[in-house]
């Protein structure tokens, strides 16, 4: 942690979707509390045109329709969080020529710090890295 | 199905690599959680190369991932 997985639209260009993946990464490392590069992960799903839903029917067009998740483990503040998300659809704005107020972003707190290990071993959240 | 288990990795290991780890996770799981039988899901997604960064690293410039096919890099 933290990951962030997109969603998008299948279809955007590969260059660009390496461009978000990067800038999102250094974005993540820049503005979360206690978290080094190294430690971000960033996944995308490519979703068919036919598989994307809103309001249970086909979204019509080609919308990108980007959705955001992101998983964040304590010792990070609202602040932070917010900007990210913020920042994220700049980034997915300016790469993908998504609108931003298209981006739905999604925050999933670990709750359960307890139950996430790195190589087996129990991370230590409370461990400052910076 | 009360447990179910999702790794998310990169494609590029072998399709034996693959079964090995969904054997070993399930043998795992179920030795240790005590289940029944028929109560351990173990699902594998691969994702591509060139949608996989880890610290702002791609998986096409990791070598662990790009073993099995020799193929060009993204």
């Amino acid at each position: 942690m933290p990951f962030v997985t997109l969603y998008l639209r299948k279809g955007c260009e590969d260059a660009a979707v390496d461009t978000c993946m990067r800038e999102i990464s250094e974005a993540g490392a820049d503005i979360m509390e206690n978290t080094l590069l190294r430690m971000v992960r960033v996944s995308v799903y490519d979703i068919p045109a036919n598989r994307i839903y809103e309001g249970g029917k086909l979204v019509a067009g080609n919308d990108i329709a980007p959705t955001v998740f992101f998983d964040i483990g304590p010792g990070r503040s609202d602040e932070a969080k917010n900007k990210f998300m913020d920042r994220i659809a700049d980034i997915l704005h300016k790469n993908l020529g998504v609108p931003k107020e298209r981006v739905r972003a999604y925050v999933k707190d670990n709750d359960h710090p307890e139950n996430f290990c790195i190589d087996g071993k129990l991370k230590d959240f409370s461990k400052k890295v910076k | 199905m009360p447990i179910m288990c999702t790794i998310q990795m990169p494609e590029g290991r072998s399709r034996e690599e693959i079964n090995k780890i969904m054997a070993d996770v399930s043998d795992a799981l179920m030795k240790d959680l005590h289940t029944g039988e028929r109560q351990v899901r173990v699902s594998i997604v691969e994702l591509p190369r060139n949608r996989f960064m880890a610290g702002g690293v791609a998986a096409y410039d990791m070598p662990e991932f790009n073993k099995e096919t020799g193929k060009e890099q993204v």
